[in-house]
């Protein structure tokens, strides 16, 4: 080993110790530190024990509680349900009641309907047969009235024409029946009727000519 | 003139007579053929009396049958129709009924129509009037005809 001045050395010596000085001094604190972390972590780790076997106690309790709760919920609700699941077996019940009584209902109504349609279309089927006898009974009247009046119209037509006829001939037998007459008397007459008999007829012509003073 | 319309009836009678007497004067006053006569022709000139026959001479023969030509037609004419055709007989017959049965002379004019079918029809101063029986026939003729109808019908 060299020789050192002893300044040096003394400082050297000085500045280690100081270094250790530090350093143990450090080191305590780091201790003292790391002892307060432990003690604090101590404390925390109970803390946090205690606060977690609350927690635990409290998770217990409040699933306890909530087991407590839940079953009497549960129970509840089953009561519940079952009121209900009652109720509801007495309002399906009723509801079915009320439906075999409404079906019944409507059973009748539809019964009674159908009965009541039946009648109005049996009451309808006759009025309306009625209504046609009626109308048939009118319309077959007044067909017969129509006919016979124009049966008789034509009748009276057919009489008329006859009488018509009838009148031309007995008009043309008025015209003719005369000149007929006469034509025959003529025939006959001449040939039938003797000289005294003509002259004898001359001489009425001629009386009745004088009585009419025709000639005097 | 009496003595020709005596037995005298009808117009054309006595223009025939008429027509016959002067030819017999105007042959026996101026000469010229006989006119043929008929038996009755000649009777009718023997009827004539002598004194009327001696009213005429050659001087006067045309003047008095002038005179009696005008006397003839002044004659008032009754037309009597028939229906047959006459005689002289049957003339005759019907102008004696008139000339008794009628005050004043009368002259017939006879014509013949059978549409009158027996008895006479006359026609007077213009006037016609139907006596026959078809006059009547026309008169009944409502009667005949309701008889017929009532047949008839």
């Amino acid at each position: 080993m060299p020789n050192l001045p002893i300044s040096l050395t003394i400082i050297l010596g000085i500045s280690t110790a100081v270094a250790s000085l530090l350093y143990i001094r450090e080191y305590f604190l780091r201790k003292k530190d790391y002892q307060e972390q432990q003690t604090v972590m101590l404390q925390t780790r109970q803390k946090s024990n205690q606060l977690l076997a609350a927690a635990q106690m409290a998770e217990t309790e409040i699933i306890s509680e909530g087991n407590y709760a839940t079953q009497k919920l549960l129970n509840e609700f089953k009561l519940k349900l079952e009121d209900l699941i009652e109720t509801d077996q007495k309002s399906i019940a009723s509801a079915q009641d009320q439906l075999f009584k409404f079906m019944d209902s409507i059973q009748k109504r539809s019964v009674e309907f159908e009965e009541a349609s039946k009648q109005a279309t049996e009451k309808r089927i006759n009025e309306t047969f009625e209504r046609l006898e009626t109308k048939l009974s009118d319309f077959l009247i007044q067909t017969g009235q129509k006919t016979t009046a124009s049966i008789e119209l034509e009748l009276k037509a057919v009489r008329q024409l006859i009488e018509t006829y009838k009148n031309q001939q007995l008009k043309l037998i008025d015209e003719n029946i005369i000149a007929m007459m006469e034509q025959t008397l003529n025939l006959v007459l001449a040939k039938k009727l003797s000289l005294k008999d003509q002259l004898d007829l001359v001489y009425e012509s001629l009386e009745k000519a004088k009585k009419e003073k025709f000639i005097t | 003139m009496d003595y020709i319309l005596n037995n005298t009836y009808s117009i054309t009678q006595l223009k025939h007579k008429l027509s016959i007497l002067k030819s017999y004067l105007l042959q026996t006053f101026f000469g010229g053929p006989q006119p043929a006569l008929n038996p009755k022709d000649e009777a009718f000139l023997k009827a004539l009396p002598e004194s009327f026959l001696k009213q005429f001479n050659a001087g006067n023969v045309y003047k008095l049958f002038k005179e009696m030509e005008d006397q003839i037609n002044k004659l008032p004419v009754l037309i009597i129709y028939l229906t047959f055709e006459t005689d002289d007989e049957s003339l005759a017959q019907i102008g004696q009924f008139i000339r008794k049965n009628l005050s004043s002379p009368v002259i017939l004019d006879t014509k013949y129509d059978p549409g009158l079918i027996a008895g006479a029809a006359l026609a007077w101063k213009g006037v016609y009037r139907d006596y026959s029986l078809r006059a009547k026939l026309e008169e009944k003729k409502g009667e005949i005809l309701g008889s017929f109808k009532r047949f008839l019908r």
